[in-house]
């Protein structure tokens, strides 16, 4: 016998609702490629469908980050640890 | 730390109008991951560093850990996956935070930290914070002053002890020792503590208290340099022991409400400062980003609080705003 699981207001076998999980996650991805799933959304939602961190952390280093967003470059010669403590 | 901070009111910890308008042109992301926005002192600080980003960035993150220590790496990577450039952060515990800061550094994202410095080994790029050593310090003598009055040339005390220790708190102890061990302050009314227990939340502090009160029958004050003092007032109060009283840290409803009812059970406290060192942090991120390098630390200075200078203090550690507990 199957093990029951909740998706979408329905009891589906766990196996489906695993399935449901992957596909929605794959939305979510192709969102995020596309530019539609910012990349603050993508990582909450992420963390609701209880997706690794690795996962999550990976697909989006994989993204791009759209550059017109941006305006902000980084100051010629970033140092962000200019002080030694040794 | 002489050798290498400066004031929070020194030029080098503001921001010239100049800056904020190139700052405003460049509108950077930037972002903070908090120990606990739960904690009062916390989340105010949190209010003012967003007021000091809110005058020129594009966009401004916050995270939360609520305390978590597993949701850590997950503030981390948020803020790293954002392409923040420079990140805040917030930890009480520098062992499990050493990681994150690793994480920070290996991004090349730039890091500030309110109060306190996560990591040893991976410090951030600049540090705004108060002297716990010396500020806690000054916490003894008037808690001396206070038994005196009362009669006692000699109490016993109980210190609960924050079971993962902070840079910071292991500072507020090193100053607040001092404080005892101080011959004037001894000459006053010495303070023996008769036993220290670790405590990691409010409700275990109440616990430890409520079984320290009976353990040792002639205990009249605990200290808790922390946000769980509540649970050792909790523990005093119910068992109405009029006669116990405790010195406790931060400036929020609390504190304020019991210095202001006559200060019991909490007698003195800490206000930490907030508004001096929230606005610091965003400050010194945006001459991070404006790639000038920054104050290693930037000092503020908080307020030895007890029934007398509350609500001066409130005004001064936080902003100027009058103190809304009655």
């Amino acid at each position: 016998m199957k093990a029951p699981g909740f998706a979408g207001g329905w009891l589906l076998p766990r196996e489906e609702v695993v399935d449901e999980t992957e596909k929605h996650f794959d939305r979510m991805v192709a969102g995020l490629q596309s530019g539609s799933v910012n990349r603050r959304d993508f990582f909450r939602c992420a963390a609701l469908l209880g997706v690794s961190l690795t996962t999550v952390t990976e697909v989006l280093s994989a993204t791009p980050i759209a550059q017109a967003a941006e305006t902000y470059a980084l100051p010629p010669n970033w140092n962000p640890y200019p002080f030694s403590w040794a | 730390m002489k050798d290498s901070a400066v004031p929070n009111s020194a030029p080098e910890a503001k921001l010239t109008s100049d800056a904020i308008e190139q700052l405003k042109a460049l509108k950077p992301k930037v972002g903070h991951s908090r120990y606990d926005l739960a904690v009062p002192a916390i989340a105010r600080w949190n209010t003012f560093w967003k007021k000091g980003v809110s005058q020129w960035a594009g966009d401004v993150l916050v995270y939360d850990t609520q305390s978590k220590p597993e949701r850590m790496l997950l503030g981390t990577e948020f803020l790293i996956n954002q392409n923040v450039h420079v990140a805040g952060s917030l930890a009480f515990d520098w062992v499990l935070f050493g990681e994150s800061m690793k994480r920070f550094h290996e991004a090349k994202v730039a890091t500030t930290s309110v109060a306190a410095s996560p990591s040893a080994y991976y410090p951030p790029t600049s540090v705004c914070m108060g002297d716990d050593v010396a500020e806690f310090k000054k916490l003894a003598m008037p808690i001396a002053q206070f038994f005196r009055k009362k009669g006692y040339k000699e109490v016993e005390a109980v210190w609960l002890l924050e079971v993962h220790p902070s840079w910071f708190s292991i500072s507020r102890q090193k100053g607040f020792q001092a404080g005892l061990d101080d011959p004037a302050v001894q000459e006053v009314s010495k303070i023996k503590v008769v036993d220290t227990n670790p405590v990691l939340k409010n409700d275990d502090a109440q616990a430890i208290a409520e079984a320290a009160l009976q353990q040792h029958p002639s205990l009249h004050l605990f200290i808790m340099l922390a946000h769980q003092y509540v649970g050792a007032a909790a523990a005093v109060r119910g068992a109405g022991r009029r006669d116990v009283w405790v010195a406790a840290s931060d400036l929020d409803e609390g504190t304020a409400t019991r210095l202001l009812h006559g200060g019991w059970p909490v007698m003195i406290t800490y206000s930490p400062p907030i508004s001096g060192a929230g606005l610091a942090d965003a400050n010194v991120m945006g001459k991070i980003l404006l790639g000038k390098k920054p104050p290693l630390i930037i000092s503020s200075q908080g307020t030895v609080t007890t029934p007398e200078n509350a609500k001066k203090a409130y005004a001064k550690d936080w902003g100027g705003t009058a103190i809304p507990f009655k």
